[in-house]
C-alpha cells in the first residue's frame, strides 16, 4: 500500500516537472545551455572560455536543462574556482586535471608549514594544560573537518592567520578579506569593480585571467613578511597615521587599520615596472604536484634564472613555453625561439634570447627590457671569500623587522575563527615592541647561503577562564627567518656596511670595541630592564662567541658563528686600503693577514 | 530715615550671612576634623601640630614654626587661625617665593628667574621663531621670567589661519607642562610641586606621602614623599619633568614605545608595563656615570641648574661643566683639581658623588686612546663619540583641533600626557562629533582644542653630526620637523599639514639642534659609525630618499652659528684618506 502511494506521488511529481518544463519559453535553435535564455547577454570571462562555445554549466555546473529558476541553479556553484568543487569544475578531466591537483597540494592552499612549525614550536613549549599533541602533517582543509584537532597553536592559527590561503570562500568578510580567498579564482579573476561597466546592458562576467595583477598578491601577502608591501616601496608603519591629511590621519593605509610609509621599492619595479608575476610562473605559485612545507621549496624561480640565464628552444606547437605565451596573448610568440628556465626546469616564456640580446618581455604589456647578464664574471661576484653570499644578502637595501610580538589569550574573550566563521572561546591580541627596516641583519640559511635575517619574537601569555594569568603555560618562542625581502637595489650595501657593523654581524645594535686586542660588544637594548626576560637584546642574534640566541625553525636559519664572525671582522680592518674587489691581498686573505702579522716591509702602517 | 533703615538692615543682612557663612565652615570643619571640640565656636588653626602630628622638620636649616613659612607675613604673629584656606600650601611657589624665601634667599630667587628653567626662553624662542612668529630665535625675546616678555594669550578672539598666530596656543598646550611655574599634568612619575620646591621637595613617583603627619592621606597621591627640603636631590626628581625623549631620560636608558595602543608591551606576570611620565618605555644600555650611580646635579652645578643671572636663549650657551673638568681632554692638563667633588685617592683621583658620598676612581682621558691620537678629534664634542644613542624622532605632525569628526584617536590618546589622554579618551565616547577642550599649562584654565601630535618614526641607532656653538662636532637631532594642522570649530581644516616657515623667510621651519646624548660609554663608538656611514654625514639612510627616508637628512639649525656639515666636511667623513685608514688598521691589528 505504502509503496505503491510512493510510487503514484513519485510519478505525479515527474509529470508536473515535465508539463511546467515544456510549457516554457525556450531557445528555438543552436540551443546548448539553458542558462543563456535567461543570462543572454554575458560576456566572456577571457578568450579562452568563451561562453557561446562552453555555455556556463560546464564550470558552474548546475541543471543547463531546467528552465526553472530554483532547479536550474539547485546545484549550481557561483564561483566554480572554490577548492571544495574544482575537481567537477576547473579541474574536470577535460580542462584542467592536472592543475587543480597540483594547486590543492601547494603553499598557498596547505599552509602546511606555517601549521606544523607552529604546532611544533608551541606545543612543547606549552606546559600541560587542555592541549592536544601536534598533529603533524596538518593541512588547511583537515581544519574544515569536524575531527580536526585542538590545539592552542591551532587555535591561533584560526583566529589569527586562517584567513589568506585559497579555501577561505571568496566573499566571505568584508573589504579586503572578502577578496581573499576563492582556490583558482583567487589569483586568476579580477576583481568586481575592475570588471564592471555600469554603463553597459551587458552583464559582465568577471574576469579571468594569466596576467594578473599584483593587486591580487598584495592583498594576502602584505603581513607577516610582508613581501607584497616591500616590493613596492611600503614598510608597516608604527601606526601613528603621519602626516595627517585634512582633519584625519594619512591616507596611506592597509587593512586593519594599518598604515605605511614610503621607502626605496624594488628596482624591478620602480626602474623595469615589473609586477609580481614577472617573476613568479606557474609552477612556483601553483606548484609541481608535491606537497612542500616551504613557499621557498616550491618556488622554482632565483634570480640567476634570468640574470644568468640557461635557455632552451622550444620546438613544439604543445611545449609548455608556447602555451603559457599564447595565453598570455602580450609576449611575443616563443615557436623556434630559445627561452630561459628556471632552477627546476620550468620554461621561462617571457625571457628571450634574440640576435640583440638577452630580451625580458613584462607579461602586463609585452613590454621589452634589455637585461644585465654574465654578471657572475664580475670581480665583485666572483671574489673568493664570497661564494656564499646569497644576491639578496648585498642587494637588499632593507628589511622589515619586527622585534618582541607580544600576545596574549584570553579564555575569557571570544573570536571569530577564521575557518568556521563562528566566535569561539579565546581572544588573542597582538602587541609589539617595536619596528626597524635598515641595515638588514645577515645569517646562514640552509646550512649554505648567507642571507638577510627578520625575527619573529612572539611571547605568548595567557589566561585562564577566570582571567588569571597562566605563568607555568605561558611562554615565548625566538624565531630567526631568512628570506628575499624584495627590496632589490642596484648598488649593493658597501663592504664597510657588513664588515664592521654589529648589527648586520648579528650582533645587534651597540658598541663593538677591542680591549686587549680582543673584540668586546656594548649592546643597546637592556632587554632584562625592558621586562623581557631574556639574556640578549631583541636584536642580538647571536654572541660575539658565536653563541646563537635566536635561530629559525630546526636550526635552517641561523646566526653566524664564531669562525664567521672573527672572518667577516678580520676583512674589516684591511677594507679601508684594500677596497676593490680585485685587490690582490683577497687571492688568498689568511696568507695576507699572515704576512701582514708577521709585519715586515709592508706599507700598510707606515 | 529710610537711609538709616536701609543701611542697618545691609548690616544686618551682612552680620547674618557671616554669622551663617562662619557656622557652615564650622560645621565643615567639625566634619573634616571629628577630634575638634564640637561646641566650639573657633578652631584654631593655628595649632598645626594638633592635625599634623608627627610631620617632618622641613630641614636643619629651616627650624621655624610652621606659621613662618606656610602663612602670610601679617598672619603670623596671630594666636588664633580660623580659615585653614589661608595657610600657603607652597611658600616657594612661583607668586610666594620672594615673600617667603626672599628675605634669606633673594640671589638664589632673582637668578632662578633667569635661568632656562625659568624662562624656558629656549623652548619657546626657538619654536616661535620656527613656526614665523618671530624674526629671530635669539637673543631670546619671551619667556616666562627674567624681564623677557610675556608669552601672550590666545583669546578666543583670535582666529588662528597661520603657523605663526597658532605657535603660541601650541607652546601653551603642549610644551609648557614641563616648567617650575605651574604643576603640568598628574599621573606616575610627574608628581611635582611647583617654585623652589620643584627641585628642592622631593616627590616618590607614585606621589604618595611616605611621613609620619597624620593629617595626610597616605593613598592619595600629589604629595611630596616627606616634608623635607634638600639639596641632595636624586635624578628621579630631575625625570618628573626631563621625561619623555628628551635629555635625563636618556641618562636612565629610557626611550618611549611608540604611542599606539598595539606597543603597550612586553606583558611582565600578565600585566601591561607600569606607565611613567604617560607612557611605557624601552630600557637601553644607560650612561655609564648613571650606571656608576652618578647624579645628574654631580655635573650639573648649581649656577647651571638655578641659573647664574644671565639671561641665556638656548640650552647649549648656558656655561656648563665640561666632561674635561673631571677628566681631562685633548690639550688639556687634566682635571680640575679644585672641582669640590674631585679627591686625591691612594691610586690616583677620586670622584665624590653627591649620592651619598660615594667614591668612584676617576678615570683619565688616555692620550693614547685611538680616537684621541686623532687631532682632528680635538673639534670634536666627547658626546659625539661617547654617546652610544640618541633621540631620534623624526617627523612631528601635530594637529589642533577645536571639532573632533570621525574620531581617529581611539589607539593614539597616549602620548606622554595623562590629561591629555583623558580628554582624547572622553571624545572617544562621543559618536561622532565631540568639542574637545585642554588645558592651558601655563594659565591653568581649559580652552577648547586640543593638540594632538604624531611622528612619522622614532630611532635611537642613528647620530647625525653638525656644528655647534663652541665650533665643535656634535650630535643632531631633529627639534623638530613639524607639519601643522590646525581644524576650526567648525570643522574647517585651516592648515593641512602646513611645513612653517621660519620668521626670518630663511626657508622652512624645521631644525635639527647640536646636543649632547646622555649616554655615555666608556668606549667611543666604532670609527665606521661616523666616518664612511651617510646618515652620520646628513646624507640619510638610504640612498634613493623618500618623504618619509628623507627626514633623516638633517635641516639647519635653528640658532644662527650651529650649522650642518659643510659639503666638504661631509665629503671628508664619507672618503677618509688614506691616512686615516691607516691609523684605524692600527687600532684594530
Amino acid at each position: 500500500m505504502k509503496s505503491s502511494l510512493l510510487f503514484i506521488s513519485i510519478c505525479l511529481i515527474i509529470v508536473a516537472v515535465t508539463l511546467k518544463e515544456t510549457r516554457m519559453q525556450r531557445p528555438s535553435e543552436g540551443f546548448k545551455d539553458g542558462c543563456l535564455f535567461c543570462h543572454k547577454e554575458m560576456t566572456d570571462p577571457d578568450p579562452s572560455h568563451p561562453v557561446s562555445a562552453f555555455g556556463c554549466a560546464i564550470c558552474h555546473l548546475g541543471n543547463p536543462y531546467s528552465g526553472d529558476l530554483q532547479r536550474a541553479h539547485s546545484s549550481m556553484v557561483r564561483n566554480p574556482g572554490d577548492l571544495r568543487v574544482v575537481d567537477k569544475t576547473c579541474g574536470q578531466s577535460r580542462c584542467h586535471p592536472d592543475l587543480a591537483h597540483r594547486v590543492k597540494k601547494s603553499v598557498m592552499a596547505t599552509n602546511k608549514g606555517m601549521l606544523r612549525i607552529i604546532q611544533e614550536q608551541w606545543i612543547e613549549r606549552v606546559n600541560a594544560g587542555d592541549t592536544s599533541p601536534c598533529a603533524g602533517n596538518l593541512r588547511v582543509s583537515d581544519l574544515y573537518e569536524k575531527s580536526a584537532p585542538k590545539n592552542i597553536a591551532v587555535d591561533h592559527y584560526r583566529k589569527m592567520c586562517g584567513g589568506c590561503h585559497l579555501w577561505k570562500p571568496r566573499g566571505a568578510g568584508t573589504g579586503e578579506i572578502a577578496r581573499r580567498g576563492g582556490g583558482c579564482s583567487d589569483c586568476h579573476v579580477l576583481d568586481e569593480e575592475n570588471s564592471k561597466d555600469p554603463d553597459s546592458p551587458v552583464r559582465s562576467h568577471p574576469v579571468i585571467t594569466t596576467r594578473i595583477p599584483s593587486d591580487n598578491c598584495v592583498k594576502c601577502h602584505n603581513r607577516s613578511a610582508r613581501i607584497g608591501l616591500s616590493y613596492f616601496g611600503m614598510f608597516e608603519s608604527a601606526g601613528y597615521g603621519t602626516p595627517y591629511e585634512e582633519c584625519g590621519l594619512s591616507k596611506r593605509r592597509l587593512s586593519g587599520n594599518r598604515f605605511f610609509l614610503n621607502l626605496q621599492a624594488d628596482v624591478h619595479f620602480k626602474q623595469a615596472g615589473m609586477e609580481c608575476i614577472d617573476c613568479h610562473t606557474a609552477t612556483g605559485l601553483m606548484g609541481d604536484g608535491k606537497a612542500y612545507d616551504n613557499l621557498r621549496d616550491q618556488l622554482d624561480i632565483t634570480c640567476k634564472d634570468c640574470h644568468s640565464p640557461a635557455f632552451s628552444r622550444v620546438e613544439t606547437e604543445e611545449a609548455l613555453a608556447r602555451r603559457l605565451a599564447l595565453l598570455n596573448r602580450q609576449v611575443p610568440g616563443v615557436l623556434g625561439k630559445s627561452v630561459g628556465l628556471t632552477r627546476k626546469g620550468t620554461p621561462l616564456y617571457n625571457l628571450h634570447q634574440e640576435d640583440k640580446g638577452i630580451i625580458f618581455y613584462r607579461k602586463m604589456d609585452g613590454a621589452p627590457i634589455e637585461i644585465k647578464t654574465s654578471l657572475e664574471h664580475r670581480d665583485h661576484h666572483r671574489m673568493k671569500g664570497h661564494e656564499r653570499l646569497s644576491c639578496q644578502a648585498c642587494h637588499a637595501a632593507w628589511i622589515p623587522q619586527c622585534y618582541g610580538c607580544h600576545l596574549t589569550c584570553r579564555k575569557t574573550g571570544r573570536q571569530r575563527d577564521w575557518l568556521t566563521g563562528a566566535d569561539s572561546p579565546g581572544r588573542w591580541k597582538e602587541a609589539r615592541s617595536y619596528l626597524r627596516f635598515s641595515r638588514p641583519a645577515l645569517g646562514i640559511r640552509d646550512n649554505k647561503d648567507i642571507y638577510p635575517l627578520s625575527p619573529c619574537q612572539m611571547f605568548i601569555s595567557l589566561f585562564d577562564e577566570s582571567d588569571g594569568f597562566q605563568k607555568d603555560r605561558s611562554f615565548r618562542v625566538m624565531n630567526l627567518s631568512a628570506f628575499d625581502p624584495h627590496t632589490t637595489a642596484a648598488r649593493s650595501r658597501s663592504c664597510v656596511e657588513c664588515h664592521q657593523d654589529p648589527k648586520v654581524l648579528g650582533l645587534g645594535e651597540g658598541i663593538l670595541y677591542q680591549k686587549a686586542g680582543k673584540w668586546v660588544f656594548r649592546p643597546t637594548y637592556d632587554p632584562i630592564a625592558s621586562g623581557l626576560s631574556l639574556s640578549h637584546p631583541l636584536d642580538g642574534y647571536a654572541g660575539l662567541d658565536g653563541q646563537p640566541f635566536q635561530t629559525g625553525y630546526r636550526e635552517k636559519v641561523r646566526p653566524f658563528n664564531r669562525d664567521e664572525i672573527d672572518r667577516i671582522l678580520g676583512v674589516g680592518t684591511c677594507l679601508g686600503c684594500h677596497s676593490g674587489y680585485d685587490d690582490p691581498i683577497y687571492r688568498d686573505f689568511q696568507a695576507s693577514r699572515r704576512k701582514f702579522q708577521e709585519g715586515a716591509g709592508l706599507p700598510c702602517l707606515d | 530715615m529710610s537711609g538709616l533703615t536701609g543701611l542697618t538692615w545691609m548690616t544686618s543682612v551682612k552680620t547674618g550671612l557671616l554669622r551663617l557663612a562662619r557656622g557652615t565652615g564650622v560645621l565643615l570643619i567639625c566634619l573634616y576634623c571629628p577630634h575638634q571640640p564640637l561646641a566650639s565656636e573657633t578652631v584654631n588653626h593655628a595649632d598645626c601640630l594638633h592635625c599634623h602630628e608627627g610631620i617632618e622638620s622641613i630641614n636643619d636649616n629651616h627650624r621655624f614654626p610652621c606659621a613662618h613659612c606656610h602663612l602670610p607675613p601679617g598672619e603670623r604673629q596671630a594666636n588664633i587661625l580660623t580659615d585653614h584656606e589661608k595657610i600657603v600650601r607652597n611658600p616657594s611657589g612661583p607668586q610666594q617665593a620672594e615673600a617667603f624665601c626672599g628675605p634669606c634667599h633673594k640671589t638664589e630667587i632673582e637668578k632662578v628667574r633667569t635661568s632656562l628653567h625659568s624662562t624656558m626662553a629656549g623652548v619657546i624662542n626657538q619654536t616661535r621663531f620656527l613656526w614665523g612668529a618671530q624674526d629671530r630665535p635669539g637673543p631670546a625675546l619671551y619667556g616666562l621670567s627674567g624681564g623677557l616678555m610675556p608669552l601672550p594669550e590666545a583669546g578666543p578672539e583670535i582666529y588662528p589661519q597661520s603657523t605663526a598666530v597658532l605657535v603660541d596656543d601650541f607652546l601653551r598646550r603642549r610644551c609648557l607642562r614641563c616648567h617650575i611655574h605651574t604643576k603640568g599634568p598628574a599621573g606616575p612619575g610627574i608628581y611635582r610641586a611647583t617654585g623652589c620646591a620643584a627641585c628642592h621637595v622631593l616627590y616618590d613617583d607614585d606621589g604618595l606621602y611616605k611621613g609620619k603627619d597624620a593629617a595626610i592621606d597616605r593613598s592619595k597621591p600629589g604629595y611630596p614623599a616627606l616634608h623635607t627640603f634638600t639639596a641632595a636631590i636624586p635624578n628621579a626628581q630631575c625625570l618628573h619633568c626631563h621625561n619623555h625623549n628628551h635629555v635625563g631620560a636618556d641618562y636612565e636608558g629610557l626611550f618611549e614605545h611608540d604611542y599606539h595602543d598595539a606597543f603597550r608591551s612586553p606583558l611582565m606576570d600578565g600585566k601591561p608595563p607600569a606607565i611613567r611620565y604617560g607612557l611605557d618605555h624601552h630600557r637601553l644600555v644607560r650612561d655609564v656615570h648613571g650606571e656608576k650611580g652618578l647624579w645628574c646635579i654631580d655635573c650639573h652645578t648649581r649656577d647651571h641648574v638655578m641659573g647664574d643671572g644671565h639671561v641665556y636663549s638656548f640650552q647649549m650657551e648656558v656655561p656648563k661643566r665640561p666632561c674635561t673638568d673631571c677628566h681631562g681632554g685633548f690639550n688639556e692638563k687634566g682635571p680640575d683639581k679644585t672641582h669640590p667633588s674631585i679627591r686625591k685617592g691612594a691610586d690616583g683621583l677620586i670622584f665624590l658623588s653627591k649620592n651619598h658620598g660615594r667614591q668612584h676612581r676617576l678615570p683619565l682621558f688616555r692620550s693614547e686612546g685611538t680616537g684621541h691620537q686623532v687631532e682632528a678629534h680635538a673639534r670634536v664634542r666627547c658626546s659625539a663619540c661617547h654617546a652610544q644613542w640618541s633621540f631620534q624622532d623624526y617627523g612631528m605632525s601635530v594637529m589642533r583641533e577645536d571639532r573632533i569628526h570621525d574620531y581617529k584617536w581611539l589607539n593614539l590618546t597616549m602620548q606622554g600626557d595623562p590629561w591629555l589622554q583623558e580628554q582624547l579618551k572622553a571624545c572617544a565616547k562621543s559618536p561622532d562629533t565631540a568639542y574637545p577642550m585642554s588645558t592651558d599649562y601655563l594659565s591653568g584654565r581649559k580652552r577648547q582644542g586640543i593638540w594632538s601630535v604624531g611622528w612619522r618614526f622614532r630611532r635611537w641607532e642613528l647620530m647625525p653630526l653638525g656644528m655647534d656653538q663652541a665650533d665643535k662636532y656634535a650630535i643632531l637631532r631633529p627639534l623638530y620637523q613639524y607639519l601643522v594642522t590646525y581644524v576650526d570649530r567648525g570643522g574647517n581644516v585651516v592648515l593641512d599639514s602646513a611645513v612653517p616657515e621660519r620668521g626670518d623667510g630663511s626657508g622652512r621651519g624645521w631644525a635639527f639642534m647640536p646636543y649632547v646624548p646622555h649616554t655615555t660609554a666608556p668606549f667611543g663608538r666604532a670609527c665606521v659609525s661616523c666616518h664612511m656611514n651617510p646618515a652620520s654625514a646628513g646624507q640619510g639612510i638610504q640612498d634613493e630618499l623618500t618623504c618619509d627616508t628623507a627626514l633623516t637628512v638633517p635641516s639647519p639649525p635653528a640658532i644662527p652659528g650651529l650649522r650642518l656639515l659643510k659639503p666638504q666636511e661631509a665629503g671628508r667623513l664619507l672618503l677618509p684618506p688614506r691616512r686615516w685608514h691607516r691609523e684605524r688598521l692600527k687600532a684594530l691589528r
